[in-house]
């Protein structure tokens, strides 16, 4: 009984061996695979329209990170990325039979044609948020930008009066404004929030304010100002 | 025992293991593929590539069109389909197809403008690809057309309002008359309603900018280069291009009268017809053409499936200048022509329809026929026997070649009968068995 136990062991050890063999070499890849994530070195948000190439093969990602590149026969490679308004990345690889991973950050070199910006503010449960949407020549709004490196600075002001005929109140708030990346956004993905706790004072309903803004970047300094600021938290 | 149950977990380890790995789904991915505008021997069927399948199909000798462009890929397990997220993403890519056969490039393609034809309007079975000036040229034709009925639509309206205003008149006149106790026929001339404009008979789709494969039976790959000279990722693909096996005979399209929308195909000649009831059948003849299966449902879908070893046929060119004909034996009971019918809703909560001949009133209140075909009637009234219908040309004794369909009535009112012979296996091995009990020495 024993023996027959054993031989029964014997031949499940070998089937399992086989399987786990054949399974080896059929998923075992003869060639080099190279994928990986590029994304906007500042918001962590995708570059648009970035051309990848290595070797003789090329890509185009227009609104994702990752990519992927396979059939490469092992060796070194140059790995280039460009995409409008980012710094070129060009960068030696060396692939290796199987799946090769790269990450790969762009700077962003410029908002194209930045001439102004125009400002919104939304009350929000957490605070106002501040929408900051870049302008060309033509006064059009810009859609399509990399994320640089901005400093908001602003000043909120009670709004004594109407909108049309008002006198800046007292401060409200006065100093640098927290800015966050909005991937969602199609014009305003540079946001700004307020919180309400860092505003002075009591507010009382249906009150409004004035904000004025300068916005640092490396392309100069822009202002604006918002005049109907709403002052009421919104409750969701 | 326990060596049997560690064989058995370990057996069902590896294989749930190993079925793990296939059955993950791919998430949402920016990817290549090609959209398709295949010719499918009477049409064009649309649809798209994903990368998930390596082959593409074409019909030789006929221009098709392919398109590379990047678009969201995701799997819908429910229909176990990739689909194409064109509304979230639809961006081109720009560059030129290349064509090899056995290594070698034997064509480039660069994108060309191409409009779709209809020359029998949008809803008909037929239609013609036309490439750079000729497609502007079809497209800006069928442009004129509807400003010009546009034009004539709006003079229509305007001789209504005309004729209203003169038909208020009349009656007016009318009462007048009779008011004034002046009786009999008048000699007041009743204005006459304007007719409304024929709508435009064909139709062109926009011009849409596309590579245009035309390419004899054969195996071929293809990728997309780049305008700098690289191979975009993903984008090489098998292309088989076939051809029909025979062609010839007729095939029916037939629409039950009691189900129109579940419209049938009666291909081949040694398919039967059966008829069981009162039964009004709408034929449509179609010359036809027999292509491969798996083929021809890849070149219609990349991601449907078909049988290698198996033919289908395919309705290529609708026959409308024929007649039909009913007939047992050789006796002809009915001669059929080709007329157009109305699909009318009934109104209420039965929520059904009724299939109405298409009349000039119809045509008053501006209606278009729904279809236009044979109608069939088969009545109870006809003896339970095997019927044919044929199509004849017109003007001519002679049947269309293979377009000879069998019918055959069924009778219900005995059907009930069939249902004890169904348990006869049932009841004679139930006797067999007690039989073989009863003898059984205890």
């Amino acid at each position: 009984m024993r023996r027959r136990n054993s031989y029964i062991l014997l031949i499940i050890g070998v089937l399992v061996g086989v399987l786990f063999l054949s399974v080896y070499f059929s998923t075992r890849i003869p060639y080099g695979i190279l994928e990986g994530r590029i994304v906007d070195e500042v918001s962590g948000d995708v570059v648009r329209r970035v051309r990848l190439s290595v070797s003789d093969r090329t890509d185009i990602l227009f609104n994702s990170k990752d990519f992927r590149f396979t059939h490469l026969s092992p060796g070194h490679y140059e790995f280039i990325a460009e995409a409008p308004y980012y710094d070129l990345v060009n960068e030696e690889i060396e692939i290796n039979r199987g799946v090769n991973t790269l990450e790969i950050s762009m700077r962003g070199l410029e908002i194209p044609g930045l001439d102004g910006i125009i400002s919104f503010t939304n009350s929000v449960e957490e605070g106002i948020e501040i929408e900051i949407r870049f302008r060309n020549t033509q006064g059009r709004g810009i859609t399509d930008y990399p994320a640089l490196p901005l400093q908001l600075e602003g000043t909120l002001y009670h709004r004594e009066g109407t909108r049309d005929d008002y006198t800046l109140g007292r401060v409200l708030y006065e100093g640098e404004i927290a800015l966050f990346w909005d991937p969602e956004a199609h014009l305003a993905r540079n946001k700004g929030l307020i919180p309400w706790d860092e505003i002075n004072g009591e507010l009382v309903e249906e009150t409004h304010g004035v904000l004025e803004l300068v916005l640092h970047t490396p392309q100069g300094s822009f202002e604006d100002r918002v005049e109907n600021v709403a002052l009421t938290r919104k409750e969701e | 025992m326990r060596i049997y149950v560690i064989a058995i977990c370990l057996i069902a380890i590896c294989i749930l293991s190993a079925g793990g790995v296939g059955a993950q789904a791919p998430a949402r991915r920016e990817q290549l593929v090609y959209s398709l505008t295949a010719f499918d021997g009477a049409s064009f069927s649309k649809s798209f590539c994903p990368p998930s399948e390596d082959t593409l199909y074409f019909i030789a000798d006929n221009s098709s069109v392919i398109d590379a462009r990047k678009t969201f890929i995701y799997f819908w397990p429910i229909t176990r389909r990739y689909m194409a997220g064109f509304r979230s993403l639809d961006e081109k890519l720009p560059g030129t197809i290349e064509i090899l056969k056995g290594g070698e490039v034997i064509q480039t393609l660069q994108r060309q403008t191409y409009t779709l034809f209809y020359p029998e309007g949008y809803w008909s079975d037929k239609a013609t690809l036309y490439s750079d000036q000729e497609a502007e040229r079809r497209f800006a034709e069928y442009q004129s057309a509807v400003e010009a009925f546009n034009r004539k639509l709006r003079d229509y309206y305007e001789e209504m309002r005309i004729y209203r205003e003169e038909f208020n008149r009349f009656l007016e006149e009318m009462r007048i008359r009779r008011e004034s106790g002046e009786e009999g026929i008048t000699n007041i001339e009743m204005p006459q309603e304007p007719s409304p404009p024929d709508f435009v008979d064909f139709y062109a789709s926009e011009p849409a900018q596309g590579f245009i494969l035309n390419l004899p039976v054969g195996n071929y790959q293809i990728r997309l280069r780049c305008p700098d000279g690289r191979i975009y990722e993903g984008s090489e693909k098998n292309v088989v291009v076939f051809e029909s096996r025979r062609t010839g005979g007729v095939g029916y399209e037939i629409i039950p009268g009691n189900r129109w929308t579940r419209r049938e195909s009666v291909d081949d000649p040694s398919w039967i017809i059966h008829g069981a009831g009162h039964n009004v059948l709408y034929f449509n003849p179609y010359h036809q053409a027999e292509y491969n299966e798996l083929y021809h449902n890849k070149l219609e879908d990349p991601q449907n499936s078909g049988r290698i070893e198996r033919w289908k046929w395919v309705h290529i060119d609708p026959i409308d200048d024929v007649h039909m004909v009913l007939s047992r034996g050789e006796e002809i009971l009915q001669q059929i022509e080709r007329a157009p019918y109305f699909v009318k809703q009934i109104p209420g909560p039965e929520l059904g329809y009724e299939i109405i001949p298409y009349d000039d009133e119809l045509l008053q209140r501006g209606y278009q026929p729904t279809f236009e075909s044979y109608q069939i009637e088969l009545s109870t009234n006809l003896p339970p026997e095997e019927y044919t219908v044929s199509a004849l040309q017109d003007g001519s004794a002679e049947h269309l070649p293979e377009s000879e369909r069998s019918i055959r009535l069924l009778r219900k009112e005995n059907a009930n009968y069939l249902y004890p012979i169904a348990f006869f296996p049932l009841v004679f091995g139930i006797v067999v068995i007690l039989s073989r009990w009863t003898r059984i020495d205890r």
